[in-house]
């Protein structure tokens, strides 16, 4: 009965609610870009020079400064564009996260004064992310083409197939993430550390084989390092950009979209259950 | 229309408890065994323990903000909702627009539920005042347009000019109250919660808002307005619930209320700090007695016998012409020796303003000693210089002054509240003044050359 109505029909309701108030989600997501550019001298011009000034910055630092060397089966880019395929769909990940954190905090005068669905708060800090990401894959589309290398066409499927766990792991995440932390305001501490942790445990500075190569030795960590749904998400990516063959197993893809679906219930299922409360623990 | 179903839409969705009830009775807002409690932490580490031992160890107190409250209130009425700080009316407001849950007991609301709670109604401090307003509606589910339409009306309304499109971060506690308000009541609700929100603005914009009120009750509409303005409260409401310690006390009349308030107040006050030189004697039991309309609140150890008006011919009269001398004539008995007796006068005008309070403490006066079971007659005389209007007594007595030029005292023996009514009315030869008082002006005329 309660798993029923948390997991399934809750879901359900999510779904049906996000379709009813879209633009209530619309408002939320420009008012996250305003509060993030709007006051700022130059605006919005920030959501372009804020991605260009660091690929400006890596390509600088990894095509002069470290030149690292990248195997076969990423058509030999160069690392920073390599670096960057990685960085995108991990840094939507981790900004939203980061920033889930403490919106429900920052806009408590809302949520103590006013009813409509909260849930809609981190899904906003998302699609701002994406914004963001999108621009930074734009860019880098453009550095491609400037170092010659060529997407391939299967790269449009391929970034859809890894862009639907981005969206649940990262929603499930931030719910849970988000009203925790009005609970335990410790959250806010603790994730930075976390997200560092998953930043070097998932490929995205270095690639899968050179991480097979460093983890012959302790196999756990590898099998560890598997489970993570940002694992496959990453190299799915960079693939999908870049890469000259597949190297994903069909058992990564199906473990990766196995545990982002269930993040994804898990997360909206805790938010309702703080949902009632909110208010009162704010 | 859209924008009323797009709203119900989102609030059954929401939380499901928006339910269209009690509609054939009129009743609107309909509150059943209604129950919240806190859990109190000392500290976040505590809530942590707590969680962490999966129910094994309790590291909260429970903290009962309201219990058992039953009430409905009808399409087009305007209930007023008084009590001390802390008694619960603003928890009572959060969930009456389901912005907080109760934890036992249901609550229906129906209709457009629009709310003023506190200071600011939400707003995000970085936006500037209008995408405050544009957010504020559509989370309410209106749409845009509907939105654009408005915000001219809401423009006029709070009167910020050029402050609408400065981030709200800037405003003055006036103006964010004046663009709260103008926002809260310019998307047309059904119901509106007020949460002592008006104290902030200036006057003119509080008759503006009292006169916003008044055309709002003409609409029929609900209004339900929590306020420390009692007579606010009496000349606006048509009912009025008491709160106290998280219980309902009373529902019924706002002046009946109004004076329990009182009531509750004032042995609060005698509860609360007083300065101290030695010993305060132990008080005893506090009894609040109310006959008709007469608040009464002491000891029950000093009664009083009788109370009269009398004019110059020490005829008992009710209506005093302005300019003529009269007396208050009480009767005391007391059941206890009385070392220090002193006894005291209020007067307040129909609005529940005091306007002239004494004692014959404050008058260095020396009343004699009481014994138990003596009974003492205490006559007050005043030139009445009052406006020609309605006014009520109150009495007190008290036993033991504590400091000179102060109305404290260490033991409060009976407080009585508007134990008597009466007129002032204007005499032929009465000069005609504007005010509470003459205040006999002589005015000298001379030409300068």
């Amino acid at each position: 009965m309660i798993a029923n109505h948390f997991l399934i029909k809750g879901q359900f309701l999510f779904f049906r609610n996000l379709a009813k108030n879209k633009y209530i989600l619309l408002a939320l997501v420009q008012k996250e870009l305003k509060s993030r550019y709007a006051r700022s001298s130059l605006g919005f011009a920030w959501v372009i020079f804020q991605p260009l000034s660091s690929i400006i910055i890596y390509t600088i630092i990894f095509s002069l400064v470290f030149r690292s060397t990248i195997p076969e089966t990423y058509k030999q880019v160069p690392y920073v564009i390599f670096l960057l395929c990685g960085l995108i769909p991990y840094t939507i990940f981790s900004e939203t996260v980061a920033r889930s954190s403490n919106i429900l905090l920052e806009n408590a005068g809302m949520i103590k004064k006013m009813v409509f669905p909260y849930e809609f708060f981190p899904i906003a800090v998302f699609i701002t992310s994406c914004i963001i990401g999108g621009v930074t894959l734009v860019l880098t589309g453009i550095l491609m083409l400037f170092f010659g290398v060529s997407p391939s066409l299967m790269s449009i499927f391929y970034l859809l197939l890894f862009l639907v766990p981005l969206v649940l792991v990262t929603t499930g995440i931030s719910w849970i993430i988000s009203c925790v932390a009005v609970a335990f305001r410790d959250i806010v501490h603790v994730v930075p550390v976390i997200l560092n942790l998953l930043f070097f445990a998932t490929p995205v500075l270095y690639s899968y084989e050179m991480m097979a190569g460093a983890g012959e030795k302790y196999p756990v960590l590898i099998t560890l390092a598997k489970l993570n749904p940002l694992y496959s998400i990453v190299i799915g990516v960079r693939i999908s950009l870049i890469g000259n063959e597949f190297v994903l197993s069909a058992g990564n893809v199906f473990i990766c979209y196995l545990l982002s679906f269930a993040i994804f219930f898990f997360g909206g299922m805790v938010f309702r259950v703080f949902k009632q409360d909110l208010a009162d623990l704010i | 229309m859209s924008a009323i179903t797009n709203l119900n839409i989102a609030k059954n969705l929401d939380n499901g408890r928006c339910r269209i009830a009690n509609a054939a009775a009129g009743i609107v807002i309909s509150a059943r065994n209604v129950t919240k409690k806190f859990r109190l932490y000392d500290s976040p580490y505590a809530r942590l323990q707590e969680l962490l031992s999966f129910g094994l160890l309790k590291r909260h107190r429970d903290f009962w903000a309201l219990k058992n409250i039953n009430f409905d209130i009808k399409k087009g009425e305007t209930v007023g909702l008084i009590g001390r700080n802390g008694s619960g009316k603003s928890t009572l407001l959060k969930m009456l627009c389901s912005v907080s849950q109760p934890t036992n007991g249901t609550i229906s609301v129906s209709g457009i539920i629009s709310t003023i709670l506190e200071l600011g109604v939400g707003f995000t401090p970085d936006l500037t005042g209008r995408e405050n307003i544009y957010l504020k509606g559509i989370l309410m589910g209106f749409s845009k347009e509907e939105m654009t339409k408005r915000i001219p009306q809401i423009e006029k309304f709070a009167e910020i000019g050029d402050y609408i499109d400065h981030p709200v971060k800037y405003y003055s506690d006036g103006m964010f109250v004046r663009l709260a308000f103008a926002s809260a009541i310019n998307i047309d609700p059904d119901i509106l919660l007020v949460d002592e929100a008006l104290a902030v603005g200036d006057l003119r914009f509080q008759q503006k808002c009292y006169s916003f009120f008044e055309s709002f009750k003409e609409k029929k509409k609900t209004l339900l307005l929590v306020s420390h303005d009692l007579n606010l409260i009496k000349s606006l409401c048509d009912g009025a619930i008491l709160l106290d310690k998280g219980k309902l006390v009373h529902y019924g009349q706002p002046d009946e209320v109004v004076d329990r308030y009182l009531a509750i107040l004032f042995q609060d006050a005698h509860n609360g700090p007083v300065p101290v030189e030695g010993t305060i004697v132990a008080r005893k039991e506090e009894k609040v007695l109310i006959d008709n309309t007469v608040v009464r609140i002491g000891t029950g150890e000093v009664d009083l016998e009788e109370v009269s008006i009398l004019d110059n011919n020490d005829n008992e009269a009710r209506f005093i012409s302005s300019g003529q001398y009269f007396k208050i004539r009480f009767v005391v008995k007391t059941s206890k020796d009385l070392i220090n007796p002193h006894y005291g006068i209020s007067f307040r005008n129909n609005r529940g303003v005091e306007l002239f309070g004494v004692n014959t403490y404050t008058m260095h006066l020396n009343p004699s000693p009481l014994k138990a079971g003596e009974k003492v007659t205490v006559e007050y005389g005043f030139d009445c210089q009052l406006t020609p209007g309605d006014y009520s007594i109150s009495i007190g007595i008290a036993d033991k002054g504590i400091e000179k030029k102060s109305f404290y005292f260490k033991e409060y023996l009976l407080s009585m509240q508007n134990v008597l009514q009466f007129k002032v009315v204007e005499s032929l030869d009465s000069i005609i003044f504007n005010g509470y008082f003459n205040m006999k002006p002589i005015v000298k005329i001379s030409k300068s050359s």
